[in-house]
């Protein structure tokens, strides 16, 4: 071949690896790191007497986005709600509402993981959002695990 | 040919570096906006419209064992004379074998709760059969291995956990077999027994304010419309559509809001009907 070929083939080469390495890549921020950041407090938190659910419930949220749920929750019961978020996130928060939109619990720490704690002072709904509220990227996941006692 | 070759690989290179400059300085505009997030005024914690809304249609469902949890705190209870442990474990259909699971979960819990290790090791049987009916019985026999070793120390606070996560490995594994539908059935038996084990010494023991923990309008209407939800099979089934019926009743029995105080009266009522259902479930 044409060395004045070869070289630009090569140098085209080089750059479309260097343009590749440079795009985000989401597929390496997994559900499997939100689950691992949730989990962290799992030990401390059966330490505190809690059963601590296996269950997540998981999702993707983009940088500044938020999600909110309804939960019954059980009078004189205490909760522990654990929000874990993948490596893109930079700063994950959770927020515990009550049947009238109060705010009575958030954890507002700027890191991956959030937990909010609370004792239930009646039966009934409450409310729980989940706030991306830095992210390196978009879609980004997050896993909710929850405990009681 | 040499110096064209170099013109476009400096092209590239300055293209290269002119991409990096604005990535870095992507990064420092990111960074500032993180500073002034951590260093600006209190986070915004204000609900929208939008928030609610979608709060309306996004509910997580309680464990069985946390109102159990929850009365055992109020009230010393009779535990042992709450649950019937019924060990019936024969059902014609998956229907009725994933609300008897249910049930029977929430009976476990009630063992735990008395420490009966007799009716725990009767339940966590039963428990098994109807698993392995339901085609999830290896999944649910590893973790009875490791209830029984538990129950076999004593060790009645451990149990309670690993029985939670029991029934979320049971729900997760028969979501996994494509029958969601049954998913829910297997929920709602077990929030079914836990309402009337409830109700049962509510009944017997009123007071105004331990009443409150019927009040679970939110996850009533949950239920509901997951009944409705349910695939043409499944709300043809004479049991699942009693028991949507049963639902409707237990709501009306109820008073109305949330806030609403619940009368000896409504204790009675909610009691009378949650265990004419778990009657009609154990008997398939």
């Amino acid at each position: 071949m044409n060395s004045f070929f070869k070289h630009i083939l090569i140098g085209l080469t080089t750059v479309m690896i260097i343009g590749l390495c440079m795009i985000p890549q989401n597929g390496y921020a997994t559900l499997d790191e939100a689950k691992r950041a949730a989990s962290k407090i799992y030990y401390q938190l059966m330490s505190l007497g809690f059963n601590v659910r296996d269950s997540y419930s998981t999702g993707t949220l983009d940088d500044g986005e938020s999600t909110t749920f309804s939960r019954t929750f059980y009078s004189g019961n205490d909760y522990a709600m654990v929000v874990g978020g993948c490596s893109y996130a930079r700063d994950i928060d959770v927020y515990i509402y009550d049947r009238y939109w109060n705010l009575i619990d958030k954890d507002t720490d700027t890191d991956q993981v959030a937990v909010a704690t609370f004792t239930a002072w009646y039966t009934g709904t409450y409310y729980i959002k989940i706030r991306m509220y830095d992210a390196t990227s978009d879609g980004v996941h997050w896993a909710l695990q929850y405990a009681y006692r | 040919m040499q110096r064209l070759f170099l013109i476009v690989f400096l092209c590239l290179l300055w293209s290269c570096a002119s991409e990096g400059q604005s990535h870095t300085s992507q990064n420092q505009t990111q960074q500032a906006q993180k500073e002034n997030k951590e260093e600006g005024p209190e986070k915004d914690y204000t609900i929208s419209e939008a928030d609610k809304q979608q709060a309306a249609g996004n509910y997580l469902v309680p464990s069985p064992g946390e109102i159990l949890s929850a009365l055992n705190k109020l009230d010393r209870v009779d535990w042992t004379q709450l649950a019937s442990f019924n060990q019936n474990a024969n059902y014609e259909n998956k229907y009725a074998r994933s609300l008897n699971l249910g049930v029977r979960v929430a009976d476990a819990f009630v063992a735990i709760n008395a420490e009966d290790a007799e009716s725990f090791g009767e339940m966590s049987t039963i428990i098994f059969d109807l698993g392995q009916k339901l085609g999830i019985g290896r999944v649910i026999s590893e973790k009875r291995a490791d209830l029984d070793e538990l129950a076999g120390r004593g060790a009645w606070s451990d149990m309670r956990a690993e029985l939670d996560n029991v029934q979320t490995e049971i729900q997760s594994e028969v979501e996994a077999l494509g029958e969601s539908d049954l998913v829910v059935l297997a929920s709602l038996g077990g929030w079914l027994e836990g309402l009337r084990v409830v109700s049962g010494h509510l009944k017997d023991n009123y007071s105004e304010d331990n009443s409150e923990l019927l009040n679970q309008g939110g996850l009533i209407g949950y239920y509901a419309g997951q009944l409705d939800g349910l695939g043409s099979d499944a709300t043809t089934n004479r049991l699942v559509s009693a028991v949507r019926d049963g639902l409707e009743s237990i709501q009306s029995a109820l008073p109305e809001g949330e806030a609403a105080k619940v009368s000896q009266e409504s204790v009675q009522e909610v009691n009378d009907v949650s265990s004419a259902l778990i009657s009609l479930i154990e008997k398939g």
